[in-house]
């Protein structure tokens, strides 16, 4: 019963926590409402890509634009929001898988580069090797020599970006490392393991998040960017990028639908660093 | 420091050595290879001969400006970097320093939202509105069409109008140069703004404000020599994301460049230039991490201590 009362007490001093300030609130119920939107794409939105409406509308607070179909409709009869919350699943979805990935490993290589010492110069060799190729030629050759894929794409801007949080992390480690309150538990005795656990992550936990953040913005960035540029465009599923390429053919006659893809981009990493700014006032951009 | 420096310029070179041999067995291996009727002995030598030379041979019988590009490339990096220096110091020097809270909130707004744009969506709309042919422009698997010469080649040549070339040359610049900048300007803000205030809650400015007449005095002799320097080390850190979006912006608008060789060769499946290309997106990018840090060391020597790795 003390369990509940406990969990309880927790979960309310979390709530209060999240109406603490603007920002956590802002974003808070701002990333709720964009998960909502990224994941009832099909049962609550009812999104579909066939192209049975009236071609070529404008959007709707046009003259001639129709109520159903707020952004307007494809030269192929496709609603343009529609496409957009289509869209905007897929590229949140593959955002966060390519950012578990790299979150997973980048933990994985952390622990081995905290507790082997001696593998330490050898991983960080090997970084300066994955760094000097950029995202987009790494694409490029993935491509060439294997197949035009979106796993494989994810894996290559997971690659590209992963040496940057992995570093920044362990340099954060270490200088934790070197203070002088975790000389003193070393003094009485407790293992590198338990210091690590429970004293070291939860004192860089800020800085975890903000790297954490950094690297959800690199990546739904260069993925958009990649799907624009023609690479990995699955045509049954496709992304903001992909769509922001095809609506720049319309851009003339309707703006909104080219911007769409690049505001939602926008909007989301903006939230998402307005929830870390809210929560330790990290700077962005790090 | 010189020490550190020369240890520094030790790493570049391997990297670059290391990069070359990669590149070579690439090259020597691919279809398409001007050099795979030589046997590995004569190829080597070949290949790092045309590599010294700048410029490699194909099998259509052109040749491929290596070292132009690289420099076109390189060129579009660091002018973006100068330009977020010059843009980014005064307004995060600001920044740091007002008071005015709701222009503070303001600023970092904007920057977050401009920060969290697409580049690819800022330069089509940028186009759009600037240029009568974007739409031709666009489609990425045409030559460039913008005539890239590098601002260094203008310069030590001894043509006579020399100026007007260059200020041409500046002109085409101008735009890549500016969406470019967007983001490390950004971050120049953000870590110059931050790095100000610590400083200037520091009781040794505090004092200087009561010794001081002038407030540009403390400015120039305290604050700002303790606090910008710290910073000039955490800009190099993003080279490789400059460098892609170096790229997107070359395709984009369609210049001589990195970016734009690579789509093309991707384009016509030449493996042999995507192989050179991984030696040149190598050399830009260890070139600038090593400027960054040998500045960074220079400015600010206590760095290496801090970041030593």
């Amino acid at each position: 019963m003390s369990r509940i009362i406990q969990l309880g007490k927790r979960i309310n001093s979390c709530f209060h926590r999240l109406h603490s300030n603007l920002y956590l609130i802002v974003s808070f119920y701002g990333i709720l409402a964009i998960a909502f939107i990224a994941f009832s794409t099909k049962w609550f939105f009812h999104a579909h890509l066939n192209p049975i409406y009236v071609t070529s509308l404008p959007p709707a607070w046009w003259p001639n634009g129709d109520i159903n179909h707020i952004l307007g409709t494809t030269e192929q009869g496709q609603d343009i929001f529609d496409y957009l919350l289509i869209g905007y699943r897929s590229t949140i979805l593959m955002t966060l898988k390519a950012v578990f990935y790299v979150i997973i490993i980048g933990g994985v290589i952390n622990y081995l580069m905290f507790f082997v010492v001696f593998i330490r110069p050898f991983i960080l060799f090997i970084f300066r090797f994955f760094m000097v190729v950029p995202p987009l030629l790494g694409v490029i050759v993935i491509s060439l020599l294997l197949e035009d894929d979106i796993t494989n794409i994810l894996i290559v801007i997971g690659l590209s970006y992963a040496p940057r949080f992995i570093y920044n992390i362990h340099q954060r480690v270490i200088k934790e490392w070197n203070k002088t309150y975790i000389t003193a538990y070393r003094l009485d005795g407790l293992s590198s393991f338990s210091i690590l656990n429970h004293y070291i992550v939860p004192n860089i936990l800020p800085v975890y998040l903000t790297e954490i953040v950094s690297l959800f913005s690199s990546v739904i960035l260069a993925i958009t960017t990649i799907t624009f540029l023609g690479f990995a465009n699955d045509f049954s599923r496709p992304d903001l990028g992909m769509m922001m390429f095809k609506m720049k053919d319309i851009i003339d006659v309707n703006l909104l639908a080219f911007l769409a893809p690049g505001i939602a981009v926008s909007a989301t990493i903006t939230l998402v660093y307005l929830f870390n700014f809210g929560l330790y006032g990290q700077r962005v951009g790090h | 420091m010189i020490i550190y420096i020369l240890k520094k310029i030790v790493t570049f070179l391997f990297i670059i050595c290391v990069l070359a041999q990669i590149s070579f067995c690439l090259v020597y291996f691919v279809p398409q290879s001007t050099f795979s009727h030589l046997t590995f002995i004569d190829a080597y030598s070949a290949f790092f001969k045309q590599l010294l030379q700048g410029r490699f041979r194909l099998v259509s019988g052109e040749t491929l400006p290596f070292l132009d590009t690289l420099l076109t490339t390189f060129e579009l990096c660091i002018l973006a970097l100068l330009v977020a220096l010059l843009v980014g110091l005064p307004l995060g020097i600001f920044l740091g320093l007002s008071n005015i809270n709701w222009l503070n909130v303001a600023i970092r707004l904007a920057s977050l939202i401009f920060y969290s744009c697409p580049i690819v969506m800022l330069a089509t709309i940028v186009m759009y509105y600037l240029s009568s042919t974007w739409p031709i422009s666009i489609k990425f698997d045409i030559s460039p069409s913008v005539q890239g010469r590098s601002l260094l080649d203008i310069l030590i040549s001894s043509r006579p109008d020399k100026l007007t070339a260059l200020l041409d040359q500046l002109n085409y610049l101008f735009l890549p140069t500016i969406i470019l900048a967007i983001q490390p300007s950004i971050m120049t803000i953000q870590l110059v703004s931050e790095n100000v205030k610590n400083t200037s809650r520091q009781n040794y400015i505090k004092m200087a404000i009561i010794r001081e007449r002038s407030p540009f005095k403390v400015l120039r002799r305290h604050l700002l020599p303790n606090s910008i320097p710290a910073t000039i080390p955490q800009l190099t850190y993003n080279t490789t994301t400059l460098l892609f979006f170096t790229m997107v912006i070359e395709i984009l608008f369609n210049r001589i460049g990195l970016g734009q060789w690579v789509m093309m060769a991707y384009r016509n499946h030449n493996y042999f230039i995507i192989s050179i290309a991984i030696l040149a997106c190598g050399t830009v990018i260890s070139l600038l991490t090593l400027l960054g840090e040998i500045t960074a060391i220079a400015i600010y020597p206590l760095r290496h201590k801090e970041h030593y790795v």
